[in-house]
This record gives C-alpha cells, sequence and structure tokens, in this order.
C-alpha cells in the first residue's frame, strides 16, 4: 500500500522536479511506519506460532479396544498414550495424539499385552482423560501374548511374542501379527494373528 | 480359521479407508456471526512451518545437489496427511485463529443441529468431525479447504508435473488434473462417500497446485538458492489463493439422492436467512470479487455436454424457490 502511495505521488508531481524527491521522501517516510507495524505484527504472530508449536505439553490418555480375533476370540483392551500437544489445546473434538503406546488386553482364549508406537486422530468429547472416538489410527506394537486355548487339537498353554500393526479408521479397527512361540519345541513355532474390532 | 480371518479383515479394511477421506463443512451455520479474519495468523503458521521444512533440507548432505524440484518435493511431503492433516487440525484448535462453532463443546454439539445432523448411526459418512468455518481473506472457508489445498493441491501438483512429463502441453496437463479431481468428487471422494460433490473442494485443491507449482516456477518463484542451500524468496500469503469459490454456501455441493433426503429439510429450514442484511452483503462483496475459474469453466463444459449434473439446482436459493431436484 506504502510503495503504491508514494510511487502515485511521485508520478503525479513528475513535472516539478523539486517537489518531486520532497513528496518521494515524504511518501517514504509516511510508509515506514506502517511497514515497520506490519512486519512486527507479522513477527510477533511467528513468535506465538513458534510458542505454540514449541511449548507443548506432555500428556497420557487413556484409549479403548474390543476385537473379535485369531487367536484371542473376543478380547477387550486398555492402553495409554504418552503424547505432547500444545496446552490450550483441549481435544474434546478431534486432536493428533502420537506417542508411546502401552496396552493390555485379556480375552476368552489368552491375554495380550503390547508396547509401541502409534499416531491417533481421536477426541475425548466430554471425558476427560479418555480418548472416546478413534476416528483414525496407525501403530506398531511389539506384543506378548500368553494363550490358554483348550481345544481338542491342542490344549497346552503357551506364549508368543512379535509384532502387531494395528490400523484403525472411522473407529474400525483392524490388527494383523506375526507371533513366534518362546517355548522351544519342534513345528508350529509361528502364529498370524487378526482382528477386527472397535477403538484402536 | 486364521487365514479366513485375516481375509476378513483385509478386505474389510479397503473397503472402509476410502469411505473416510473427505470431511465435510456446514457452510451456512456460521451465517450472521462474527468471525474475525484469520489471514495474518494463517500465514504466520504456514511460513512458519515452510521456514522449517527448508531448515530442515538445508541442513541434509548433499544439499548443493538438490534440485528446486526435489525441495518442493519436501514441502508437499510435510503438509500431505491422509484424512486429518496438521494444518486443518490446527486450524480448528489453535487460539490464534478464530472460527465458529467457537469452542469445541460447541462444535460437538452443531454435529447434531449442522445440515447433516440428520443421519442414521450406520452412515459411515457422518462419523467423522465436521470442519469448523473460519475467515480468510474475506471469505468464510471450512477448515477442510486447507487440508484440500495442501494435500488435494499436491495431488494435483503431482498429476499436472506427470502429464507435463509426458509432453503434454500446460492447458492439455491442466484439464487433466481438473478432469481428475472432478472425477474423483463424482465418484470415490465425493458421492460415492460422504454423498456430496463439492466444487469448492476443488477449487481449494487447483489453487493448492498452484502454489506448489509457484514454489519453483514462473515469474517470482518462492523458492530460491542462498548459498548452498534454498530459502524463500518471498513469504506465503493465503490472498494470492483464497477466492469466494472456496465458500461452500456460495459455491454450493450437490448430494446424492440419499443424502439430499437428509440435507434438504435443514436447508429449508434456512430458507429464512437468505434476506438477512448480512447474508445480502456478503453475497454482494462474493459477487463483487467473483471470477470465472479453470475449474468452473470445465464444470460448464460437462454441464452441457451432459456429463455432469448441473449442482445449482441443490443451492440454498434453489431449494427455498423449490426449484431442487
Amino acid at each position: 500500500m506504502g510503495v503504491e502511495t508514494s510511487s502515485g505521488e511521485f508520478t503525479a508531481l513528475k513535472p516539478k522536479p523539486i517537489l518531486g524527491p520532497a513528496a518521494l521522501l515524504a511518501g517514504c517516510l509516511l510508509a515506514a511506519p506502517s511497514y515497520g507495524a506490519e512486519d512486527g505484527a507479522e513477527r510477533s504472530l511467528m513468535e506465538l506460532v513458534r510458542e505454540e508449536d514449541e511449548r507443548l505439553k506432555v500428556r497420557w490418555d487413556l484409549f479403548p479396544r474390543v476385537r473379535a480375533g485369531y487367536p484371542q476370540s473376543i478380547s477387550a483392551g486398555l492402553g495409554v498414550v504418552r503424547y505432547r500437544l500444545p496446552e490450550s489445546w483441549e481435544c474434546v473434538t478431534t486432536c493428533p495424539f502420537r506417542g508411546l503406546t502401552l496396552q493390555v488386553e485379556p480375552g476368552i482364549r489368552g491375554i495380550q499385552l503390547s508396547a509401541g508406537f502409534g499416531t491417533l486422530v481421536a477426541e475425548k468429547r466430554r471425558k476427560a482423560r479418555f480418548l472416546s472416538d478413534v476416528h483414525l489410527a496407525f501403530g506398531v506394537k511389539g506384543v506378548l501374548l500368553h494363550r490358554w486355548d483348550s481345544s481338542a487339537l491342542d490344549s497346552a498353554e503357551r506364549t508368543f511374542a512379535g509384532i502387531e500393526l494395528s490400523h484403525t479408521v472411522t473407529r474400525i479397527n483392524f490388527s494383523i501379527g506375526t507371533l513366534r512361540r518362546l517355548e522351544r519345541v519342534q513345528g508350529g513355532d509361528w502364529i498370524v494373528t487378526a482382528g477386527m474390532g472397535w477403538g484402536f | 480359521m486364521s487365514r479366513r480371518v485375516i481375509a476378513c479383515c483385509l478386505v474389510l479394511a479397503l473397503v472402509a479407508a476410502p469411505a473416510t477421506r473427505a470431511l465435510e463443512t456446514d457452510p451456512y451455520e456460521a451465517w450472521t456471526h462474527e468471525i474475525a479474519d484469520g489471514t495474518d495468523a494463517l500465514n504466520a503458521k504456514i511460513n512458519y512451518e515452510l521456514q522449517k521444512v527448508i531448515e530442515r533440507v538445508n541442513g541434509r548432505r548433499g544439499i548443493r545437489r538438490l534440485t528446486c524440484d526435489t525441495v518442493a518435493d519436501h514441502v508437499t511431503a510435510h503438509f500431505r496427511m491422509l484424512i486429518f492433516h496438521p494444518i486443518e487440525i490446527w486450524a480448528s484448535k489453535s487460539p490464534l485463529i478464530d472460527r465458529y462453532p467457537p469452542t469445541e463443546e460447541a462444535e460437538l454439539q452443531s454435529r447434531e443441529t449442522n445440515i447433516f445432523g440428520n443421519h442414521g448411526p450406520w452412515d459411515i459418512g457422518t462419523w467423522l468431525p465436521f470442519g469448523p468455518t473460519i475467515e480468510i481473506h474475506g471469505v468464510r472457508i471450512g477448515t477442510d479447504k486447507l487440508a484440500h489445498f495442501f494435500s488435494g493441491g499436491s495431488s494435483y501438483y503431482a498429476l499436472y508435473r506427470r502429464a507435463q512429463r509426458q509432453g503434454k502441453s500446460a492447458a492439455e496437463a491442466e484439464r487433466t488434473v481438473i478432469d481428475r479431481g472432478i472425477f474423483s468428487e463424482q465418484t470415490y471422494l465425493g458421492y460415492g462417500t460422504s454423498g456430496v460433490m463439492s466444487p469448492a473442494d476443488l477449487e481449494a485443491n487447483y489453487r493448492g497446485m498452484t502454489f506448489y507449482l509457484g514454489l519453483c516456477n514462473g515469474d517470482s518463484p518462492q523458492l530460491e538458492r542462498d548459498g548452498d542451500g534454498y530459502r524463500l524468496a518471498r513469504s506465503f500469503d493465503a490472498r494470492e489463493y483464497v477466492t469466494v469459490d472456496w465458500d461452500e454456501s456460495y459455491n454450493n455441493s450437490g448430494f446424492n439422492k440419499r443424502r439430499w433426503k437428509k440435507v434438504r429439510p435443514r436447508l429449508l429450514g434456512l430458507c429464512a436467512l437468505l434476506d438477512h442484511p448480512w447474508v445480502v452483503a456478503q453475497r454482494r462483496r462474493y459477487r463483487e470479487r467473483d471470477t470465472e475459474t479453470p475449474t468452473e469453466l470445465r464444470m460448464r463444459q460437462l454441464i452441457d455436454e451432459g456429463k455432469q449434473e448441473d449442482l445449482s439446482v441443490y443451492s440454498l436459493d434453489a431449494t427455498c424457490e423449490g426449484a431442487g431436484p
């Protein structure tokens, strides 16, 4: 704006050479404070944006999962995610929660413990420490599964360890994993796990 | 047993995923409510993020050999995300930018009262949250437009560059991306998922592409060499990109039959607002700034050819006059 104004004045006064430079100088002097103020405002906003981005608060919140799958059959889990977000974000509605996750998930045919890294886009609604709606999430977890299956073919209690990939979209969770049996036995060392449910 | 479970999960994952690639917004709910213009705050945020990417890229080994296009690819990757975009979430959360609904609690309540609030429990398209409204450069936009600008824009940009590598002219490449965008709204990102086709989303996609193209091309590229690295030659300014066609209350969406049946009664409840001085003044301001965009031009061609439904029948004016479908 200031440039346009000063350039306009200069052009208009061009036939009078003495007034020209004076008008240009006046224009520059008038323009200078406004540029300074704009620049200052921009700088302060940038500072606020930087502060918001850098001054994060570490928090822990709980998240649920209920699923049907193999080998646990039906299971219900509770997890916790450690994340950092700007202090002012309440997350009643959608927030991104990214960080370490820990989860325990007992089921009909076994119990699973897991630790890993997850990114959840979720909201708490009116619950203070609980992510009630997980809209989208990705996670990779190290898993320890103790199975107390009592099928006719295979009745022994067994413990497995491995990894699981978990993906939630519109609250529907899909998980797939591969686990190796910890006890040293011949054959049947590896199993593939899979499940579908609600939560993360 | 386990194979069947795995196969079932994979199929369901594939089916569910595309159903969520579109967030919607109610463009009318903020009518008559004051929202402070957030252009400066948005510019500051985007310039801050651009600086972060450039600093990160400049810190890489071999930066001297990196072309501007590669740096632009890093910028693209920084802003691009699946469904929920950081810039969109920031605009919905940050105290630096004004919005409507004004609080998170009000946002929860508006999910019941907005034009998409009438839906059944298994309507997956409405399971996701809705983008609140912000004002940028005097234009009311849903925060979802920022996602379209950066993410949809990056898809357009990639497609445009591929088309040019295949030997297409600038005009042909532009038409290719616009056609792809229209097709996506007609199918897997619009009617096929949320049941909404949004030309305003396409406008934001297109402008996003021009932003990415402007990073290294044109008379005044945004990125320039600075010693061994790169720097921003000029700051990002949303005023260069945001147009009145980003406002879905002005550049209205279309709906599939299922969604229209639910949305129409809610729109009829808004008819009285059409004569409100605030709405009249906003529309007058919009008309003064309105110009025909490449997307509008192409949409009109497709309508004339009978390949695209005329979405003006879903406008609030047409609905209130009883001229809707």
